[in-house]
Formats: C-alpha cells, sequence, structure tokens
C-alpha cells in the first residue's frame, strides 16, 4: 500500500506523532504495513509541506511525576483539508482501480478489445 | 544520528528538528523492542536499521523539501493543458498513430534476462552456509562468474559472511533469489541479479532500478476530453477542469500501483512532471511496463472512438505470478477473448 495513503487514513481519525503513526498503520493493517522512519519521516516532511497535514510541537516529560523534569518534544500531526480532499481522491482511485480490475478479470470490460487490437498491430 | 544531520541540507532549525523527531522515534522503538524481549544493544541496531542509510535518508528528506519545485512545474503543465486545446489537436492530428506511444531515452540498455540461462535447472542443500558460498554455488551451477555488490546490502546488516539455509531440488536461477528473497526475513530486502557475459551480477532491485534508469516522455493526448466526441460540448473552463481533474487521476493512479513506495512523493527516488499532453517519466525499466499499461486503461474510458484507443505497438509486458498488473493485457491479448 502507498505509504502516504496509508497516513492520510490514519491521521483522519486522529492527529498522531510519528512513531504512533507507525503503530496505527500496523494495527490497522495487521502488521502488513510497515512504515519504516527512514520513509514516514521525509513523507510526513513532503506531505505538510504540500499542505496535506499540519504539525505542532509537543514537550513530553522524562519524568511524568516531576514537573520540573524536561524532556523531548514530540511532533504531532493532523489532516488538513486538503489533506482530507486528497483522501477521498486516493480512496475514489482506488475503489475504481479495482473495480476496474474485478471487471477486467471477469473478462465484462472493454480490455479484451483493447487488448486484440494490440495483438494485430504487434503482429 | 549525527552524520544524518551532516547529510541534511536547509535551515539549522529545520535540521535539529528532523533530528529531535527521529531521535524520539528511535527511543521509542528501542524501548518497544525491549519489552518485546530484545537486548538493548540488538533492540538500538535494529531500530538503527530500520532507519536505513543515512545519505539516503537525508535525500528524501531533501527532495521533499524541494518539491513545491517540481509541483510546481507539473501545474505549469496543466495550465499548459488548460490554454492549448489547439496545440493538443495538432499533436493528435500530427501523431496518429503515436498517441498512447512512448519515445524511450536510455542511458544504459540493461540486459535481458538470458533464456539459456534461465532454463539451467540445480539442486541447492545449504543448512549454515555463508552467503558468498551461496552465490558463488549458483553462479557454479548456472555456469557463470558471480560477482556480488556487497556494498548494496550494507543497509540491510549483510555481508558475506551472513547465513542461509535453504533445500530445494531443481530451480532455476530467477527460483533461487526468490527462495532467497523469502527466506531473508529483512524488511524491504530484494535481493537481484543479471546476467551479462557470462557474468552473474548479484545486488538489490533497488541497486539495478538506479542503474537501469530510464526518462520516458508519454503522450497522453488520448487520455483528454478535447479528443472526446461525446464531450466536445464542453466550454472550455469545463474542459480545464476535467483536463486537470483527469491528468492527477493518471498521476494519482500511476503513483498508488505502480510500486508506489518508490515515488518522490512517497519518499522514493523517481518522478514524474506532466507538460501539457507530454508526461515525462524518470523511473526503472521495470516501471514503465506498468505505466505503458495504466495509459492505456485510461485511453479505453468506454468511449467508442477508435483514435483514441489506438495500441501502442510496443511489446506489453510478459505475464508472471508475482506480478499480475503488470501480466494482465499481456495474457488477455494473446489468449482472451476471441473473436
Amino acid at each position: 500500500m502507498e505509504p502516504e495513503l496509508a497516513v492520510l487514513a490514519v491521521l483522519s481519525e486522529e492527529s498522531l506523532y510519528g512513531y504512533a503513526i507507525t503503530k496505527a498503520a500496523a494495527a490497522r493493517s495487521r502488521g502488513e504495513i510497515k512504515l519504516g522512519p527512514g520513509v514516514l519521516y521525509p513523507l510526513l516532511a513532503g506531505m505538510e509541506k504540500q499542505g496535506l497535514i499540519l504539525s505542532t510541537w509537543e514537550a513530553v516529560k522524562a519524568d511524568p511525576d516531576d514537573e520540573a523534569a524536561t524532556g523531548r518534544r514530540r511532533k504531532w500531526y493532523r489532516l488538513s483539508a486538503k489533506g482530507r480532499k486528497r483522501l477521498e481522491q486516493r480512496i475514489k482511485a482506488h475503489r475504481e482501480y479495482h473495480a476496474m480490475m474485478e471487471a477486467f478479470l471477469e473478462g465484462g470490460s472493454g480490455l479484451g478489445r483493447r487488448a486484440e487490437g494490440a495483438k494485430e498491430v504487434g503482429s | 544520528m549525527t552524520v544524518m544531520t551532516k547529510f541534511l541540507r536547509g535551515p539549522q532549525r529545520d535540521k535539529l528538528a528532523i533530528r529531535e523527531e527521529l531521535e524520539s522515534h528511535l527511543e521509542e522503538r528501542v524501548r518497544d523492542l525491549m519489552v518485546g524481549g530484545q537486548s538493548e544493544t540488538v533492540a538500538a541496531r535494529t531500530a538503527i536499521a530500520e532507519l536505513g542509510e543515512a545519505a539516503e535518508v537525508a535525500r528524501r528528506f531533501e527532495d521533499a523539501r524541494t518539491q513545491p519545485r517540481r509541483r510546481l512545474a507539473m501545474n505549469l503543465g496543466l495550465i499548459g493543458l488548460a490554454g492549448g486545446a489547439m496545440i493538443m489537436s495538432l499533436v493528435a492530428m500530427t501523431q496518429p498513430g503515436g498517441r498512447n506511444g512512448a519515445s524511450v531515452y536510455r542511458p544504459e540498455r540493461p540486459d535481458a534476462k538470458d533464456a539459456a540461462v534461465e532454463g539451467r535447472r540445480f539442486d541447492v542443500s545449504f543448512t549454515n552456509e555463508s552467503l558468498v558460498d551461496a552465490f558463488s554455488w549458483a553462479g557454479q551451477s548456472a555456469e557463470l562468474t558471480p560477482v556480488v555488490s556487497w556494498k548494496a546490502f550494507e543497509a540491510w546488516g549483510v555481508s558475506a559472511d551472513t547465513q542461509v539455509a535453504m533445500n530445494a531440488k531443481q530451480v532455476t536461477l530467477e527460483q533461487f533469489f526468490t527462495l532467497l528473497n523469502e527466506g531473508a526475513a529483512i524488511e524491504g530486502a530484494r535481493y537481484d541479479y543479471r546476467v551479462r557475459e557470462r557474468t552473474l551480477e548479484i545486488a538489490t532491485t533497488e541497486y539495478f532500478d538506479k542503474r537501469e534508469i530510464e526518462l520516458v516522455c508519454y503522450d497522453i493526448s488520448g487520455v483528454l476530453p478535447v479528443h472526446r466526441p461525446d464531450l466536445e460540448a464542453m466550454t472550455p473552463v469545463e474542459m480545464k477542469h476535467r483536463d486537470q481533474q483527469l491528468t492527477e487521476e493518471l498521476v494519482g493512479v500511476i503513483t498508488s500501483f505502480v510500486y508506489p513506495e518508490t515515488w518522490r512523493d512517497n519518499g522514493g527516488l523517481y518522478g514524474m512532471s506532466v507538460v501539457g499532453s507530454k508526461m515525462f517519466v524518470e523511473a526503472p525499466r521495470r516501471h514503465h511496463h506498468q505505466i505503458r499499461w495504466v495509459i492505456e486503461q485510461f485511453l479505453d474510458r468506454g468511449d467508442s472512438g477508435a483514435a483514441s484507443t489506438a495500441p501502442s505497438t510496443e511489446e506489453l509486458p510478459v505475464a508472471t505470478p508475482r506480478d499480475p498488473v503488470k501480466g494482465a493485457p499481456a495474457g488477455t491479448a494473446a489468449g482472451g477473448r476471441g473473436r
């Protein structure tokens, strides 16, 4: 599955930070979708640049019980309106493609005729 | 991580933000792996291996950082589409048979797999053989001299000493590599090979992809409604929207289904730009076979005009069980619907 589609899909439900996106995508696909960090973070950077997602930083305490303890920051991502639109387009394209493949495999599309044409010209 | 930061370009603030985010990811990943039973050392090694090669990841960030420029090129192309109905008609008229043909620029011509070599079969029985010995055995059995690009495997943590277990009778070279990939259990790992002048070159699919990049210009004028008799009643504005939608759909389908992870927008290496009625795609040869097929599906949108469904004269891909999409048109062409 395309990584961008996976990210759009998991972020359509809730705001998440990078590692949580990886885990959500894996959980949602029963472990089939593995978004490695080397792909995920450049992808998120690109999607943010395109305005598909928005981000905010949140401080994470090193020690939850210690008010003064400062820890890392975490970057949370959420879907923008543009991202939501992109997701809808991708889902539509995905479904159309599969419908086309189904029709093709059942032999009911115009593809057979097209392919015959290809054979005639190629022969 | 320090090495990675050195490779990164752009403002220092952005570099530090990327580093902070990746470090945070690695920390959490290590913690999860340790909860899963790994020692801290092994967990750290696994997490870093999952991140991949520093230079490669930095390059992906750089692509993400500079991508608006590429998008601008594509948008300019779309504007060209909207304003260029007349020009497109002209292209269509001057290229009657070549609407979905492709002119190909090949920086390097890869050799096809050798049929005689592919037909040769041999037994493999490795329990704890080193990878270098396994490759030597495969090369010897196929009467080829193996040349291995070990550097290509470094990102997977694979070396000549990596242990291999495999047991099979009468396998072809292709089956040998399929078994090797199935048994490797390394995420994203894909051993691949080429046969060239009695030499068996062994590396990764990505390695050969980079070597076999082709810049192909696809004529997609047949995809656009200006050529559709049933849509001639459209206003210029409607036509512009329809042009944009169709082009976006085409690009969307290609980046969604043709080796999705390899496209720049998805963190990969390869890209495309639409300029007027031309779509330029820079990608490995294996991609182009599928892209041709996808474009053909767009041309066949229920319109009865024979002109827009002119078939490609290029050879269609051969069906393989591992690649049903690629094989679909060829299989149908050969033995599908009878006349």
